[in-house]
């Protein structure tokens, strides 16, 4: 399969009709692009063509079709994208046309559009759900996961084959992508018609006692295992789901350990908190004391009063630090209701007036604000009575001892000060996770890690007495065939033919599965010698249930990959994984240079000419540096082309690489 | 590189059915040769046929699909029971 040309029109960022056409010769083909040029939108675009559907980049939600329309077209009421995907499979020539049209003026819900689609084969056109078919006969949704990717996908799909229990939905990608699935499939569906083949037979003619005691051996074997089967499809489902559940569960629990740092920070500077107001109040008291009792002259209101105004300045500064951020947050609020026109309380649309108004506001909060600035919260050190108002009234002999309290005591109120300071900045980041418990997210995860595991277990055991009971139903229909083989002719042909091609495809689905996984493995860790920097010092190693892991020669294992040696295994995967599938669909890959080191980039583009016939990559101009990485691939390289960045989403796509449009603002 | 990648594929399952069938001794295939006899390479090759149609489909999601073939398994299943040895 080799695509040809990819037409879009009115389709995310790009406003008008733009072509991509992609050259006959040579294997790779680069589409340059700034960030946020419209790199990614042209891989949904593929998606989009092939499967009616594309998913938003990072979850397992599909995007909603009316968010695939241009920006500035659906303000002018222009609803309906084309897109057309033109490609040749063993010289035959094909085209997609997808359409997407509005059914009522103002769209909101996936009900609200009709998507009509075309398939050519050659002149030879289809519609509809045939046309569908026709394409997942080429390239599969499922299998396209290996071939259309951005690396949010490949490193999904690293984390996945990295972990022990790997999911079992990417192995059921994998089987499929690999022709094994259809064979498993067909084996249980003969191995129904075997079993409904051996009662009807059974039922149709007069048993002897002996066949009659083998019949109903038989029957309860067969009932059992049944049951079993059933027991288990429900299992697997059941597990499929709590995997994904465990997945889900364990990215919150992650989510909340920088939250769970801070909870545990806010708790040690309360305690901090605490502590020093104790010991300011010790301080005070014990200075009180000094004044009361060991002073001739009643110096007791004196320093009173300087206290209580010591605490009242400190309370104005405290409150003015507080009114202050509070204006600051209060200001980036309404910068940002003004610019979006949405309230960030309610999310609901602002109208003029309502941003006349804040525009008016925000002017008076930002003098405000600048009156702070200009006259800035005294500290503690400029705030405290000096030495001299009390030094009067102090004995040569206490001075010292005294003047130390003191010092003790601003200091702690200096460091109170700052810690008061720290807590309202964390009680702030805070505000954002209320109601967020890390153990409770915790025990959450581990409950579905141990019910995965569970069930895993109780899968494995249910899988041993299915293949015991086919034993033992073997055995026994054995012994039926061998006494009806033997009696007379009088066997059931049809009973015998289906289990017999049900047991040929159950072994060869067994001794294919062993080697194509032996052959991905082998291929991956081929291309990762010949990708990683250091082919000496690391090697790849897959085992039978495809879970990767990167090691170092010799046997230690990697703990955390870096992101380039991440990102290297999951490719050597990838490649080794579309080389052994049985469809031959070209790799798109979005910014796949992205965050590797030189070495590694020089060594990714190099291997470009041998990962498929064609390979179409995505680049922004940090990805690819013109006079770095063109002679690594200007032999094979089949083409280039470059996406304007044009106002109001209007970009554009032009063949070649053109340098102006990549440099970053 | 892959241009009958494909084909090879189906090439590579095909031949490892038809040795299972031919040479396994599994009692339940050993029966089969002795009921099929010379027409073992032509009924594997034509069950084959039939579910490499399928080699894209989920027949655990797709009761339609799965009902397709059964139909198809069926037929075939019939057409060689009757068949002389």
């Amino acid at each position: 399969m080799r695509y040809l040309e990819l037409k879009i029109d009115n389709f995310l960022c790009y406003k008008n009709k733009q072509t991509l056409t992609f050259p006959e010769e040579n294997q790779l083909f680069i589409i340059h692009g700034k960030n946020g040029s419209g790199k990614s939108s042209l891989l949904h675009a593929f998606r989009f063509c092939m499967y009616g559907r594309t998913k938003i980049q990072g979850s397992d939600e599909y995007k909603p079709i009316a968010s695939l329309i241009n920006d500035a077209n659906k303000t002018k009421g222009n609803w309906s994208s084309t897109i057309e995907l033109k490609f040749s499979d063993e010289d035959i020539n094909y085209k997609i046309k997808r359409k997407i049209k509005n059914r009522i003026n103002k769209p909101t819900s996936d009900s609200d559009f009709v998507i009509d689609l075309e398939f050519f084969q050659n002149s030879k056109k289809q519609t509809g759900v045939t046309a569908q078919e026709s394409i997942n006969n080429i390239l599969s949704e499922e299998v396209s996961k290996f071939f259309l990717l951005d690396m949010e996908e490949v490193k999904q799909l690293e984390e996945s084959l990295g972990k022990e229990s790997s999911s079992n939905k990417t192995k059921q990608n994998i089987e499929k992508a690999i022709a094994i699935s259809f064979l498993k499939d067909s084996t249980e569906l003969l191995e129904e018609i075997s079993d409904k083949s051996f009662e009807k037979m059974q039922k149709n003619k007069k048993l002897s006692k002996k066949e009659k005691q083998l019949m109903d051996k038989l029957e309860r074997e067969q009932s059992q295992k049944l049951k079993y089967s059933k027991e288990l499809a429900k299992l697997e489902e059941q597990l499929l789901k709590t995997e994904e559940k465990k997945i889900e569960a364990e990215k919150f629990y992650l989510s909340t350990v920088p939250k769970q740092e801070i909870v545990e920070k806010r708790k040690e500077l309360v305690n901090k908190k605490n502590s020093l107001n104790d010991s300011i109040d010790l301080l005070e008291k014990e200075i009180k004391e000094y004044f009361k009792t060991s002073w001739f002259f009643p110096a007791e209101k004196i320093i009173n009063s300087s206290f209580i105004n010591l605490n009242e300045k400190l309370e104005n500064a405290r409150d003015r630090d507080a009114e202050k951020q509070s204006l600051k947050k209060d200001i980036i609020e309404k910068e940002k209701e003004i610019k979006d026109s949405v309230c960030t309380r309610c999310h609901q649309h602002i109208d003029d007036d309502r941003v006349k108004l804040l525009k008016k506001e925000l002017e008076v909060s930002k003098k405000k604000l600048d009156g702070f600035e200009k006259k800035p919260t005294p500290s503690v050190a400029e705030i405290k009575p000096t030495e001299q108002a009390f030094q009067n009234y102090l004995e040569q002999g206490n001075r010292k001892i005294i003047l130390e309290k003191f010092s003790q005591y601003y200091d702690a109120v200096g460091e109170l000060d700052a810690i008061s300071n720290q807590l309202s900045s964390v009680n702030e980041q805070l505000e954002d996770v209320k109601g967020v418990d890390t153990e409770n997210a915790k025990k959450q995860y581990e409950k579905f890690a141990s019910m995965v595991n569970s069930i895993s277990v109780d899968i494995e055991d249910l899988k041993s007495a299915i293949i015991d009971s086919d034993d033992e139903i073997d055995e026994i229909k054995k012994e039926i065939n061998e006494n009806q083989l033997e009696g007379d002719e009088n066997f059931d042909k049809e009973a015998i033919i289906a289990g017999g091609i049900s047991t040929i495809l159950k072994k060869s689905s067994d001794l294919l599965i062993e080697k194509t996984v032996k052959n991905v493995a082998d291929f991956a860790k081929e291309v990762f010698i010949s990708l990683i920097n250091d082919p000496e010092y690391y090697e790849l190693v897959i085992d039978d249930g495809y879970f990767t892991q990167m090691r170092k020669k010799g046997g230690a294992t990697i703990g955390d990959k870096s992101y380039g040696q991440a990102r290297i295994a999951a490719i050597s995967l990838l490649s080794s994984l579309s080389r052994q599938s049985i469809s031959k669909a070209p790799a798109v890959l979005d910014t796949p240079m992205a965050g590797l080191d030189k070495t590694h980039t020089k060594n990714l583009y190099d291997y470009f000419q041998y990962l498929s016939d064609q390979t179409i990559i995505f680049a922004n101009d940090a990805e690819f540096i013109d006079e770095e990485h063109r002679p690594i691939v200007e032999n094979f390289l089949s083409g280039e082309a470059t996406i304007e960045v044009g106002d109001a989403d209007e970009a554009k796509i032009h063949t070649g690489r053109i340098e102006k449009y990549l440099k970053e603002d | 590189m892959k241009k009958h990648q494909e084909q090879d594929r189906k090439e590579e399952i095909y031949h490892t059915i038809l040795d299972i069938a031919q040479n396994s001794k599994a009692q339940q295939i050993k029966t089969l040769q002795k009921i099929i006899g010379e027409d073992l390479d032509n009924l594997v090759n034509e069950f084959f046929d039939v579910i490499w149609q399928y080699k894209y489909d989920d027949l655990k999601q797709d009761s339609q699909k799965r009902k397709k073939l059964q139909s198809a398994l069926d037929l075939l299943i019939e057409k060689y029971s009757k068949e002389e040895k």
